[in-house]
């Protein structure tokens, strides 16, 4: 009895020893997160479908696939709003639980929702510090501290707003997505994943949003954009996944495609470069 | 902190308004930012019915001049003082984007919980505490259906509105208690007495006001409250304890209401169930009126003061000018619904430039 605790006990440390190792060079391959054989089903319905992910440290990764793909399913199972039906997720090599926001929040994940979660009635720092309101005494809100925190935040980003106290309801389009990119920064997040940044933006709004996503990976954020819009990713992503049906049609070197090819993959759920 | 601002200078060059305004003031181009500009606070709603006040205290004047006697002014705003204090409570509730209708019966039943109490023969601050306590659990209540049943807020503050009403009855036997046991003269002066010649309700008014001006602008639970009423997800998304802060609002409401009300049944010496009912209807009327938006999310309890003293001025003045009494309601009505409208007008002039 006791002999096979400790027969049990051995095995299960090697094993360990063993993941660890493998993991240890996959973290050396720098990947910052791995999402591997994800399912999610919602009652009969299997919204993702078996699909790996990696990102890697430092790139931008689009996400692309028409409606009801399962872009955001995934990217709701990678920050804890959703809890996979099977699969694994590893950051940094790690096999990590995330069950919900708080936890991803924790690792250093963040996302920008596509209906942008902005209180519209507050002003801009208040919004980008939403809820870590800088505190005077313990018991007042220290509007000068909020307001030199946000700026250092955008100041970071290359971007002047002019008035910190302006309510947010009356800004562009460009400039709320400014905001709510500014709240994920604000909390230094090693992983950025922004759902639809362009959606309802002037194409100069959108410019600007996807060069903002480009500055923070030259800082070193790794940043997954999900996007239906291929063609104004073309131009910022280092690869490209994409997802059909809740499955995986494959992941692409940006470089090596044309806009035409990753179409076809969206549409069709072939990958062109494999017949090659 | 120089330094900073030294800082700041050097970004605000990429725009033009601000090195513009830097110079203006000598360095320090983002702090300058910091201010509440002059022509936001014109803008603001809360100035539009200052203006909008004060032209109304003037004609009054010209047409009824014993209007503007000192003694006729107090007596006007201690008339008020009630309903504004507690729309301060109120206005909690209502920039979370809920409503307490519960209110005026609350008044009513704490009134008459402490005047029980004392009339009973109970110690004066004791009485007083029990009463507020009372008011503050209903609200606590009302507070926990709303977030944890997932009730629309009118339900159970309607709720609790009938049970207090009725549970006040139930305390009275429908008789009024006159008399407050041995503490009866020290209870009777609180809500009767006055304080450099001014009345104790009216100061009590102006004190929950600032606290509650202070609270909303200044803490972090105040910021929160405004947070939810504009955008609840996103403050759920953020990390901020929507439920608790909003229990904490129906609570707030209700012993400010409490408060109130114990007050009142010390200014009449009277606890009676009649006291404080309907009061509700004057204080949102109060609330909407000073510019809190129904919807959550924006309004000042500087605004539901004046809210309240507009309503207290145009009675007074209906009064004074022989007008019948019965019109009061159907003038009130309007200015409701006019102030609203004009909000309207005003959001979507700004909002167009």
């Amino acid at each position: 009895m006791d002999a096979a605790r400790v027969l049990t006990a051995l095995a299960v440390i090697l094993l360990g020893g063993l993941t660890l190792t493998s993991e240890d060079e996959e973290s050396t391959n720098s990947t910052i997160v791995k999402m591997e054989g994800i399912t999610k089903t919602f009652g009969g319905l299997t919204a993702v479908d078996d699909v790996d992910l990696v990102l890697k440290k430092g790139e931008i990764l689009g996400l692309v696939g028409d409606n009801a793909a399962g872009k955001s399913t995934l990217m709701k199972i990678l920050i804890g709003a959703y809890e996979a039906t099977e699969g694994q997720i590893y950051y940094r090599g790690e096999p990590v639980e995330i069950d919900s926001p708080h936890d991803a929040h924790e690792l250093g994940i963040e996302i920008i929702y596509q209906n942008l979660a902005l209180c519209d009635n507050l002003g801009v720092s208040e919004n980008v510090l939403l809820g870590r309101w800088p505190r005077k005494w313990g018991l007042f809100v220290d509007k000068a501290a909020m307001k030199n925190k946000t700026h250092s935040v955008l100041e970071r980003m290359g971007i002047s707003i002019d008035s910190l106290d302006q309510e947010v309801a009356t800004l562009s389009g460009g400039k709320r997505q400014t905001v709510a990119v500014a709240r994920a920064i604000s909390f230094d997040p090693d992983v950025l994943i922004m759902d639809e940044p362009t959606a309802n933006l002037s194409p100069e709004a959108s410019d600007h949003v996807l060069s903002l996503a480009s500055s923070l990976r030259e800082e070193g954020v790794s940043i997954i954009i999900i996007t239906h819009r291929l063609s104004e990713i073309f131009g910022v992503t280092d690869r490209i996944s994409v997802l059909r049906r809740g499955k995986l049609v494959g992941t692409v070197t940006t470089s090596e495609v044309s806009e035409d090819d990753v179409l076809e993959m969206i549409i069709s759920g072939k990958r062109r470069s494999e017949t090659q | 902190m120089n330094e900073i601002e030294k800082g700041d200078d050097n970004l605000s060059n990429g725009s033009g308004n601000h090195s513009a305004s830097s110079q203006s003031t000598g360095g320090g181009g983002l702090n300058n930012s910091y201010r509440l500009p002059l022509s936001q606070f014109v803008r603001s709603y809360e100035f539009g019915i200052t203006v909008a006040f004060g032209m109304l205290f003037t004609l009054i004047g010209i047409f009824a001049p014993r209007f503007w006697k000192i003694s006729n002014l107090l007596r006007v705003a201690r008339s008020f003082s009630f309903i504004a204090a507690t729309g301060v409570g109120e206005a909690l509730v209502i920039i979370t984007g809920g409503i307490d209708l519960s209110v005026g019966s609350l008044m009513g039943f704490a009134g008459i919980l402490t005047g029980w109490l004392l009339h009973n023969g109970m110690s004066l601050w004791l009485a007083i505490l029990i009463g507020l306590l009372s008011g503050a659990a209903a609200g606590l209540v009302s507070g926990i259906l709303v977030t944890k049943a997932n009730m629309p807020p009118l339900i159970p503050t309607l709720g609790m509105l009938s049970i207090a009403y009725s549970a006040g009855l139930v305390i009275t036997q429908g008789i009024p208690i006159t008399t407050f046991g041995p503490q009866e003269d020290l209870f009777v002066s609180l809500g009767s007495g006055f304080i450099l010649g001014i009345p104790n309700p009216v100061i009590y008014m102006l004190l929950m006001v600032l606290f509650g001006w202070i609270f909303l602008r200044k803490t972090p639970l105040g910021h929160a409250l405004y947070a939810i009423g504009g955008n609840e997800e996103a403050c759920a998304l953020t990390g901020i304890s929507v439920d608790r802060i909003k229990m904490f609002a129906y609570a707030a409401s209700g012993f400010i209401a409490s408060m109130s009300g114990i007050l009142l049944t010390s200014r009449l010496s009277l606890g009676d169930a009649s006291n404080g009912r309907g009061n509700e209807l004057d204080v949102i009327a109060a609330v909407v009126i000073g510019g809190v938006s129904l919807a959550g999310g924006r309004g000042s309890v500087a605004g539901v003061l004046v809210g309240a003293a507009i309503m207290g001025v145009i009675r007074n003045a209906m009064v004074l000018l022989g007008i019948s009494s019965f019109l009061q309601g159907i003038v009130i009505g309007f200015i409701i619904i006019f102030a609203v409208l004009l909000d309207r007008v005003r959001r979507w002039l700004t909002s167009s430039d």
